[in-house]
């Protein structure tokens, strides 16, 4: 079978394990055929975690685990009758001309965005942790388990979480191609799907302002088609951002978008419950494929649950459910660091060993080699401040949230993924000069979507 | 001031520079996107894939399945480029004692015989069953 075919056939065997669950939780939506692979890739790290510290192989892992969510999806429509009912309706809306219109623009510049994928680049750490990672996993439990536990392989970061090798070694396990190639382009197909996902939320938000905007039939359709411009540029300048790391195997990417679609469906939509579970799904694959993600996933959780509990009408008391289900979902999102203590996995020796230098060089360090990529942070700053003096009013009329949400997001990631440097162990200026220039694309990606989202609004606003 | 009228102008500003902004980032990443489907850039993924490959086979030829590798570390690029080669199937180890074969990366093979994979090779370190030290390359 052809690289690409086993890709494709990897990414629908994804999509399919993720039908249900998504249809369940989510709804018809559009939004919910690029999510499909995205909930299979989580089930599939699920498996992986399985694999390796349980028995048996990470097919069969894979297989049960999709089996159970299929069974929780169907309890769920059991249950829940006006979800099942809701279907079509949805289904309806979602098909109507325009927006589907819109649909094959964002897909078009996905597409475009990372064609690079044509050059069949593996990066350095994809080779040297990622595909090791996904070749213990392909062999099942016994190697798997003996190999994460090796400390002769510390430097491969075998604490990194197993979303991205478990969606590798699922790739060569379902189509029999076993070549390092077809692995990488399953990677680069699911981060099309995660930058589908933070471009249609730049739609959704057109969207939500035409149904509280009133006007002629034209400035409606003008504003949607704003929006559609705006998802596909900034799909485009994520692409740059990106650079080859789109394209070569590099987990990166996925976690970073993911993280910007969170945002965008949790802080900058007022979220409805179907939001909050594409915000869920979307802060699982955040926090399962990279250490850094799992800590943007926790912060961002957090942040969404304060401000939903701050917007809660008065009395504002604490409610049970919703603070059982963030309490779970940091849970869940620590579980697989957890698991690793557990069985004994060695940490990553940026975590222990000694520290060079002080804590301000080291934070001066940081601060030089990080400011170079985060330029747009300054321009998005400037933009937003700018907005929330003249556009402040329209932004909240049209149902946007409040700008300065997916700044402290911002913000308190940058804390958390420059303190690593700063309080982090071994030489920082080796560390800064093979990382830098990946852990910050979340924060440039996210002034890229804010920039964006003032962009559409401006937009709103000059055409009334 | 009109706050409608000045809601309307500065959303235009705004929106020229958000779009402006935008369009522009857009077509540089293009050009970038560009840069990196190049036939150059083509050519030079295919000889890094190629030598990977190269290496990995040389393992497989090297190396029996209940073989416990001692990977020689001679400097951490060494040891990265056995451990992407060989590392996700064979059993490695950083302790000499209880090995069965120690593998080291020759990067002088170019000049001697061998060195098939960009100038470098795989050479395995065993002991024979009557004691002698055999040194072998992949055929």
């Amino acid at each position: 079978m052809s690289n690409a075919a086993a890709a494709t056939l990897t990414l629908a065997v994804l999509g399919l394990a993720g039908i249900l669950p998504v249809l369940s939780l989510v709804g018809a939506r559009l939004v919910a055929l690029p999510l499909s692979p995205l909930i299979g890739a989580l089930i599939g790290a699920l498996s992986g975690a399985c694999c390796i510290a349980i028995a048996g192989s990470l097919l069969m892992w894979f297989i049960i685990w999709s089996c159970v969510a299929a069974a929780v999806a169907g309890v769920l429509f059991a249950v829940r009758p006006r979800a099942r009912q809701r279907l079509r309706p949805d289904l309806r809306r979602e098909l109507r001309p325009t927006v589907l219109a819109g649909a094959v623009v964002i897909v078009a510049a996905a597409v475009w965005a990372l064609r690079t994928v044509g050059t069949p680049n593996i990066g350095f750490d994809t080779r040297a942790i990622w595909m090791l990672h996904a070749r213990w996993l392909s062999y099942g439990h016994a190697l798997a388990f003996s190999d994460i536990r090796n400390h002769f392989f510390v430097v491969s970061h075998p604490t990194y979480p197993p979303l991205i090798s478990a969606s590798m070694a699922l790739t060569w396990l379902i189509s029999g191609n076993g070549s390092d190639r077809v692995a990488v382009i399953t990677v680069t197909l699911l981060n099309g799907c995660a930058l589908s996902i933070a471009g249609w939320g730049v739609v959704e938000v057109a969207r939500r302002a035409i149904d509280r905007l009133r006007g002629p039939r034209w400035r409606m359709r003008t504003v949607m088609a704003v929006g559609v411009v705006v998802g596909a540029l900034v799909m485009l300048v994520a692409g740059g951002v990106l650079g080859t790391f789109a394209t070569n195997g590099y987990a990166d990417p996925l976690w970073s978008l993911c993280a910007v679609s969170a945002v965008l469906f949790g802080l900058v939509l007022e979220p409805t419950s179907s939001d909050l579970a594409v915000v869920a799904i979307l802060l699982g694959v955040t926090g399962l494929t990279k250490v850094e993600g799992m800590a943007v996933a926790v912060i961002l959780l957090l942040v969404i649950a304060v401000r939903r509990q701050l917007r809660r009408p008065a009395p504002r008391w604490l409610a049970l459910r919703p603070l059982l289900a963030v309490g779970t979902g940091v849970v869940l999102l620590l579980g697989w660091e957890m698991l690793t203590v557990v069985l004994g996995i060695p940490t990553d020796p940026s975590i222990g060993g000694k520290k060079d230098g002080s804590l301000w060089s080291r934070a001066v360090s940081t601060w030089d080699q990080a400011v170079p990529h985060l330029h747009v942070v300054g321009l998005a700053a400037l933009i937003g401040l700018a907005g929330f003096v003249v556009l402040r009013s329209l932004r909240g009329r049209i149902g946007v949230g409040n700008d300065l949400w997916a700044w402290v997001a911002v913000a308190v990631a940058i804390g958390v993924l420059g303190g690593a440097y700063v309080l982090g162990a071994g030489d920082v200026e080796l560390w800064l000069a093979t990382s830098v220039n990946r852990t910050t694309i979340f924060v440039a990606l996210m002034a890229w979507w804010i920039l964006a989202i003032w962009a559409l609004c401006a937009t709103t606003a000059a055409l009334e | 001031v009109n706050s409608g009228l000045l809601a309307r102008v500065g959303g235009a500003v705004l929106a020229c520079v958000g779009l402006g902004a935008l369009g522009a980032t857009a077509f540089h990443a293009n050009t970038t996107a560009t840069h990196l489907v190049s036939a150059q850039q083509r050519r030079e993924a295919d000889i890094s894939n190629g030598y990977y490959n190269c290496l990995e086979a040389e393992g497989h030829d090297l190396l029996r399945p209940d073989d416990i590798v001692f990977v020689v570390q001679r400097n951490l690029a060494d040891w990265v480029i056995i451990t992407k080669s060989v590392g996700g199937w064979a059993k490695l180890t950083e302790q000499r004692k209880g090995s069965t074969v120690a593998l080291v990366l020759d990067n002088e093979a170019a000049h001697s015989r061998g060195g098939q994979c960009d100038g470098q090779a795989l050479v395995a370190v065993r002991r024979s069953p009557t004691g002698k030290i055999v040194m072998a390359r992949a055929p």
